[in-house]
């Protein structure tokens, strides 16, 4: 049987993704990237399987791999406010804080409070750590 | 009538201290009484909880019962200074930390509060 044919249901494909998160949490990134590429397979049109694989990209310091995947996300859900946040998130461990906050402040003014504005307001009053966090060697999210 | 008061009757001799040497020897110094030592010791701890280690120095002063030139007072205002300034660093050092911690500890709440928003409303 192909993965393609399996048929969870949206409480199971839940129960999915946040085991990924569970697992990126604890710091077991290589299992939490293959539940998230099994997520993506089973929600191809979905914005959140690939966010969620660029938030492990952002935990493994590669920041420009982060940022591509939330890119994605973002062509198969232009309005999602998941990825852009993230996006942002990815620019500024990329140290280009002028974009990542011009991205940040546009996420609080389009649904000001949706969680995603308040991740967005604690992003910028971290920016400052982060962009420190991201000139040490070997650097991480802000974790 | 005898006047035994020696302001109003003059020819009562007035007891002037004397300026020349006496037989008695020499008084020792003075020593701490009981009571300086005890105020010394409680002294010490209740400063000591105010301007760590100047406490300990003025306690001991007043343990000693004796008083304080200006050598040792300028070296306890310099110990005090140091003191005061070691204190304010340390001081803004943990409300810096604190301050980091805060944003961190918010930054990560937020988050997962966003990806669980994100996980419960996906549109598969």
């Amino acid at each position: 049987m192909r993965l393609t044919h399996v048929r969870p249901s949206d409480e199971e494909l839940r129960v999915i993704l946040e085991s990924g998160f569970v697992l990126r949490e604890a710091g077991r990134l290589d299992d939490a990237d293959a539940v998230f590429r099994g997520a993506l397979e089973l929600l191809p049109d979905s914005d959140v399987p690939r966010v969620a694989l660029g938030t492990v990209e952002l935990q493994r310091g590669r920041f420009a791999e982060a940022q591509a995947l939330c890119e994605e996300a973002l062509r198969v859900r232009p309005e999602s406010l998941y990825a852009r946040v993230h996006r942002a998130e990815s620019l500024l461990f990329q140290k280009r804080r002028e974009e990542a906050e011009d991205e940040l402040r546009e996420v609080m003014a389009a649904e000001p409070d949706s969680p995603h504005a308040r991740t967005a307001r604690a992003l910028l009053e971290a920016a400052d750590l982060i962009v420190a966090a991201a000139e040490q060697p070997g650097a991480a999210a802000a974790k | 009538m005898v006047n035994g008061d020696a302001m109003i009757n003059n020819n009562v001799p007035v007891e002037q201290p004397s300026a020349q040497p006496s037989a008695l020897p020499p008084e020792p110094p003075k020593q701490p009484g009981k009571f300086s030592k005890i105020f010394g010791g409680i002294a010490a701890g209740a400063l000591n909880i105010v301007a760590p280690g100047a406490g300990s120095i003025i306690g001991g002063f007043i343990n000693r019962g004796s008083g304080l030139d200006t050598t040792s007072m300028n070296e306890m205002l310099r110990q005090q200074q140091m003191m005061s300034f070691q204190m304010l660093a340390i001081q803004n050092r943990v409300q810096t930390q604190t301050q980091e911690f805060t944003t961190v500890s918010n930054l990560l709440k937020a988050r997962h509060d966003g990806e669980m928003s994100a996980v419960h409303n996906f549109k598969s």
